[in-house]
């Protein structure tokens, strides 16, 4: 008992002494980094046009940060991305259902769907600024096309993979058609809809994004553009960190929805991020 | 047979079409009761219908000839008095067990409460108390049998369909669900049809055996004259249990059609 304990025990602080190391490398790897990059703009081996220094990027930082900007420009992003998302996955999830419990109306519908989807968004970016003006819409919409296909189909495919068994098993237990609807339908297909709900988050924010470099006056790809169109390269850095670090937040977001809502299934694990 | 039979069969038949459009009689002239309380084992190979047979009881697929009467005269299908349950699990992966054997409960409007309690005493007559939380997928294999079981016995059915229940575990582990089923039919009054391919299998749990073959041409039927409990080794070795083996077994070998339809199946 007490030598299988201790073997436990020995094995997890050799787990914890792996972990430890792996942050500290990579907090080391990260500091030295910066500095070799520092060391090389301070030799004026960079062209700070091209490459600013890290001293650059952080002033921008450090200055936005004291007068605003980055949580204005950010909150901008963040509204369309949010926006985006919720009408995109929401118009998808719908659709899905209703075309997928129609057969032949998804038979019918499929080419045009199809259609529609092959086209990258980015190009209709133009015609919704015509149609929605330079503000927030444009971006929203703009955020919510690219994502409601990616949900749309998710949930298509998750409608008709409807295990029958399952069907057949609650419909003999003298389940009412609306029983299997709710009960099983649903349910089933929502484990596929949340996967494309799950992906379409980063993909929102690609659309806001894209949206505000086209044509704005607000947000990160704003600051990116201005910046880039004034020759700013550390502010064009600088815009882009702080899209970073937006973007992992809302994946970190992800990964705490996506953990709580699927317990139940064997691969929620199955990481479909970054396709 | 007894004079209310609680499922008879008469001249039922069932043509199947193929994909490529050819007509297929998986059964053809079936006829038998079922005796109101007995343990019934349909054994057959791949492809004797011993499964078609099942589901046409439970109403999932209706016979293209003949008719099957219940002692009630009802002909509602899915009949509520019927718990089915299949080889497959159909436990609801969403759901966690505690829900998976209220079901049945819930899909009659029984209150939570009430259905609740119900699906905790199961969860316990089949030996789960403490996994009423758990997920299918956090169940065993054997688990997740004994979990199909307490929800086929939520809604307390007159009569028990299976389907090869136990024929995807190892051998241990059905011998044990194999009591475990024994022991919550018996005295239940409950009627049980059960499809197995396994000649031990019928040995220990019927009352009656029904060998059918290819067409669902019964080749043996014969009330079992073995005592209960079976489930020793000793009565294993028994020359009347040994005997009825061999019966059985010549039955299911001199099915002439039977190595046309598949193979035989694998997991005997």
């Amino acid at each position: 008992m007490s030598a299988t304990s201790s073997a436990v025990l020995s094995r997890q602080t050799a787990r914890a002494r792996h972990r430890t190391f792996v942050l500290l490398a990579r907090l080391g790897g990260f500091l030295i980094g910066v500095t070799l990059w520092q060391l090389g703009a301070s030799a004026n081996l960079l062209d700070p046009g091209v490459i600013p220094s890290p001293l650059a990027i952080l002033q921008h930082l450090t200055k936005w940060t004291l007068d605003g900007t980055l949580w204005f420009q950010s909150w901008i992003t963040i509204q369309e991305t949010v926006a985006g998302f919720v009408i995109g996955t929401t118009g998808g999830i719908v659709f899905g259902f209703a075309i997928g419990s129609v057969p032949a109306l998804a038979e019918i519908l499929d080419p045009f769907i199809l259609a529609v989807y092959s086209i990258p968004k980015v190009a209709l970016a133009p015609l919704f600024l015509v149609w929605f003006g330079i503000g927030l819409e444009m971006k929203i919409v703009l955020a919510a096309v690219t994502v409601v296909f990616i949900v749309f189909f998710n949930t298509l495919a998750g409608v008709r993979n409807v295990d029958r068994d399952l069907v057949d098993a609650v419909w003999l237990m003298g389940a009412k058609p609306r029983d299997v609807l709710l009960k099983v339908l649903v349910p089933s297909a929502m484990s596929w809809a949340l996967t494309g709900v799950r992906i379409a988050i980063p993909y929102a924010l690609i659309g806001a994004i894209i949206g505000e470099l086209i044509a704005s006056n607000r947000g990160i790809g704003y600051l990116i553009e201005s910046s880039a169109s004034g020759y700013d390269t550390a502010g064009v850095f600088a815009a882009l960190i702080v899209l970073t670090v937006l973007a992992m937040l809302l994946n970190a977001v992800v990964d705490e929805v996506d953990r709580r809502i699927s317990k139940w299934k064997p691969d929620a694990s199955v990481s479909l991020r970054g396709t | 047979m007894s004079a209310a039979p609680a499922i008879a069969l008469n001249d039922v038949a069932k043509v199947f079409v193929r994909d490529d459009g050819a007509a297929v009689a998986v059964l053809e002239h079936v006829s038998f009761d079922i005796a109101a309380g007995s343990f019934v084992c349909l054994v057959g190979r791949s492809g004797s219908g011993k499964s078609t047979i099942l589901n046409m009881i439970a109403g999932l697929i209706e016979p293209s000839g003949g008719a099957i009467g219940f002692a009630d005269g009802s002909s509602k299908r899915p009949r509520l008095d019927v718990g089915y349950m299949t080889q497959k699990e159909t436990l609801l992966p969403w759901r966690d067990l505690l829900r998976n054997v209220a079901m049945p409960l819930e899909v009659r409007g029984v209150a939570k409460l009430e259905r609740e309690q119900r699906a905790r005493e199961l969860i316990r007559l089949v030996g789960l108390a403490g996994a009423e939380k758990r997920y299918p997928r956090e169940l065993s294999g054997g688990m997740a049998r004994r979990a199909s079981l307490a929800r086929m016995l939520a809604s307390d059915p007159a009569i028990l369909l299976l389907d090869e229940p136990f024929g995807a575990l190892d051998a241990q582990l059905r011998a044990e669900l194999q009591h475990e089923l024994l022991r919550l039919w018996q005295g239940s009054g409950k009627t049980i049809v059960f499809v197995t391919h396994d000649i031990d299998e019928a040995l220990i749990l019927a009352d009656r055996v029904i060998v059918l073959q290819s067409g669902g041409r019964i080749a043996v039927d014969v009330e079992l004259p073995l005592a209960r409990p079976r489930e020793s080794r000793d009565v294993r070795l028994a020359p009347q249990f040994i005997e009825l083996h061999e019966r059985f077994l010549e039955a299911l070998s001199g099915d002439p059609d039977a190595g046309a339809r598949g193979a035989v199946g694998a997991t005997a």
